[in-house]
């Protein structure tokens, strides 16, 4: 079969299952665009390909002895290199931790994706440990975005929004601390899910900030992020934070379209203050989502709040997390990240307690939003992946004045801080090219909500992923 | 809070990154207190949010608070 790239990964599966090709001709299919683009994208910073080919033809024996095959059974995926790999360290982009022993076993996640049938490429680029929203990695070099590799894929799960949309896995998975998955999945035109704080196990995976960690996958399609959803969501005995609560059936609800959905726009204090390439292709997709189902503008008081609130506990608990490689081996970390860590460790321990109240409230606030709607929808991103040599360019939006390095989590901040699930979908190419992601935000515990309003997206062609260059 | 500007702020980011034990080398100086005064800019906005004194720092670690739950 050629063209196994294109298949999102739920066809691919069914096409492995089903004979029409092998997880050998998959896996090798994939392994040769990993050798011929990764050199110009830097996506992958650790291949694996004798253990990736032997996965894939032992899930074609299992196959051809009539073993029930996984969800994901022969499907190439790949994981952020903060993932625990059996065999390898878990480095997060880092040089700090290059040199540390191999894992002994695999991070609950990518357990539970190869229990599924899922056969692992690689580990990909990012931001080191997690920390920025650009994959512009000081040791390992920048992850360049598929659309123009002149540009940035986003971050800190660059490399495996650019993965996806380049061509190079199937599927991946990352984390979102501000954003990062939704902001690397926005600026490379794929679909990312930012699942609600605890859903997903963190288990196996390094952490940056202990209470705002997530971990969730970077797809083609919003079939296949609710696949992966399902499989990866759960309890999980090795994660203190992992939910007990049931997991919703999302692919039962998938296709169940917009009727009776009510959202809200955050008009005033996530639209708005965008670039304004960003808010016309928001505003056209609310327009035509709006012939469909109720949509009303809102306000969730206090919401400006968690992007100050949640930088001091971002910071803070990923400096209490690194504090003593910080003091012992400064020299190892990039120096923007270690000089954060150590400002960080400066700050009141009351800064601390008082970002945590306002978390509380701002929980609260955006829970009476969703009283009134079943969903709020902002733009992603306030702009289009910019050029990698603009990211400290000074920008403003809405009186927050930054580096666009750090802006572009803007929109996305405000709900990872309130540990709500939240779904980035294309909506179309910005006139310079570029892709421009919708961002649905669901309350605690509604991801098929989310899920099923980001395919209402793909069904009413208003949104979906956008083919790149590279793919 | 207030933070000090020019040398007061250079003098506090000296001696409270002393006592911290992540005192740094000179020429790194100026992006440690750049990065201290971004965080302390980010504390100040929290500083006079009226919050009703009930609210308790815990409850932002109950991921899914039980009137939350569908």
């Amino acid at each position: 079969m050629n063209g196994l790239h294109a298949l999102p990964a739920g066809e691919l599966a069914a096409a492995i299952r089903e004979g029409r090709t092998t997880a050998t001709a998959a896996c090798e299919h994939y392994l040769a665009r990993v050798a011929a683009l990764n050199p110009a994208v830097n996506a992958y910073l650790t291949v694996l390909p004798e253990e990736a080919l032997a996965a894939a033809q032992a899930a074609d024996e299992a196959l051809a002895r009539g073993w029930p095959p996984g969800p994901l059974h022969g499907v190439p995926i790949a994981v952020k290199d903060l993932v625990a790999v059996r065999g390898l360290p878990a480095r997060a982009g880092s040089a700090l931790r290059a040199d540390d022993p191999p894992a002994t076993e695999d991070a609950t996640a990518l357990a539970r994706l190869r229990a599924a049938g899922a056969v692992l490429l690689g580990t990909l680029n990012m931001d080191e440990f997690a920390a920025g929203f650009t994959t512009e990695n000081s040791h390992y070099g920048p992850c360049r975005n598929p659309w123009d590799r002149q540009r940035v894929a986003g971050g800190s799960s660059g490399g495996s929004a650019a993965a996806v949309a380049a061509g190079m896995a199937a599927a991946t998975l990352g984390s979102d601390t501000n954003g990062s998955i939704r902001v690397p999945a926005a600026l490379c035109g794929v679909v990312g899910l930012k699942p609600t704080y605890g859903r997903v196990s963190r288990a196996g995976v390094v952490p940056f900030s202990w209470s705002l960690d997530h971990i969730g996958p970077i797809t083609r399609t919003v079939a296949d992020a609710a696949l992966l959803f399902s499989i990866l969501a759960g309890p999980d005995p090795r994660d203190p934070s992992a939910l007990p609560d049931p997991v919703a059936d999302v692919l039962a609800t998938l296709e169940a379209g917009p009727g009776g959905l009510r959202v809200g726009v955050l008009r005033r204090q996530c639209v708005a203050p965008c670039f304004p390439e960003v808010v016309a292709a928001f505003d056209a997709a609310v327009a035509r989502l709006s012939r469909h189902l109720a949509v009303e503008e809102v306000e969730a008081p206090d919401l400006e709040s968690a992007r100050p609130a949640s930088a001091v506990i971002t910071w803070v608990e990923g400096s209490g997390y690194h504090r003593r490689d910080v003091q012992a081996r400064p020299e190892r970390f990039d120096p923007i990240t270690r000089n954060r860590f150590r400002a960080a460790a400066l700050l009141p321990a009351a800064a601390y307690a008082q970002a945590q109240r306002v978390r509380a409230v701002v929980r609260q606030r955006l829970g009476e939003a969703f009283r009134r709607v079943d969903a709020l929808l902002t733009p992603t991103t306030p702009f289009a992946a910019p050029l990698l040599v603009e990211t400290s360019e000074v920008l403003e939006l809405n009186g927050v004045r930054g580096p666009a390095r750090g802006l572009l989590g803007f929109a996305t901040q405000p709900f990872s801080f309130a540990g709500l699930p939240a779904l980035s979908v294309p909506i179309g190419l910005a006139p310079g090219g570029l892709p421009v992601g919708l961002q649905v935000v669901g309350p605690a515990l509604g991801e098929a909500t989310v899920l099923r309003l980001g395919r209402c997206l793909e069904m009413l062609g208003i949104g979906g992923a956008l083919p790149s260059p590279l793919l | 809070m207030r933070v000090p500007e020019g040398q007061a702020l250079e003098a506090l980011v000296r001696a409270l990154a002393d006592w911290h034990g992540v005192a740094c080398p000179e020429e790194e100086f100026p992006q440690l207190v750049q990065a201290f005064r971004a965080l302390m800019g980010a504390v100040g906005a929290l500083d006079d949010l009226p919050i009703p004194p009930e609210v308790e720092p815990a409850a932002a670690y109950r991921p899914v608070p039980p009137e939350a739950r569908p």
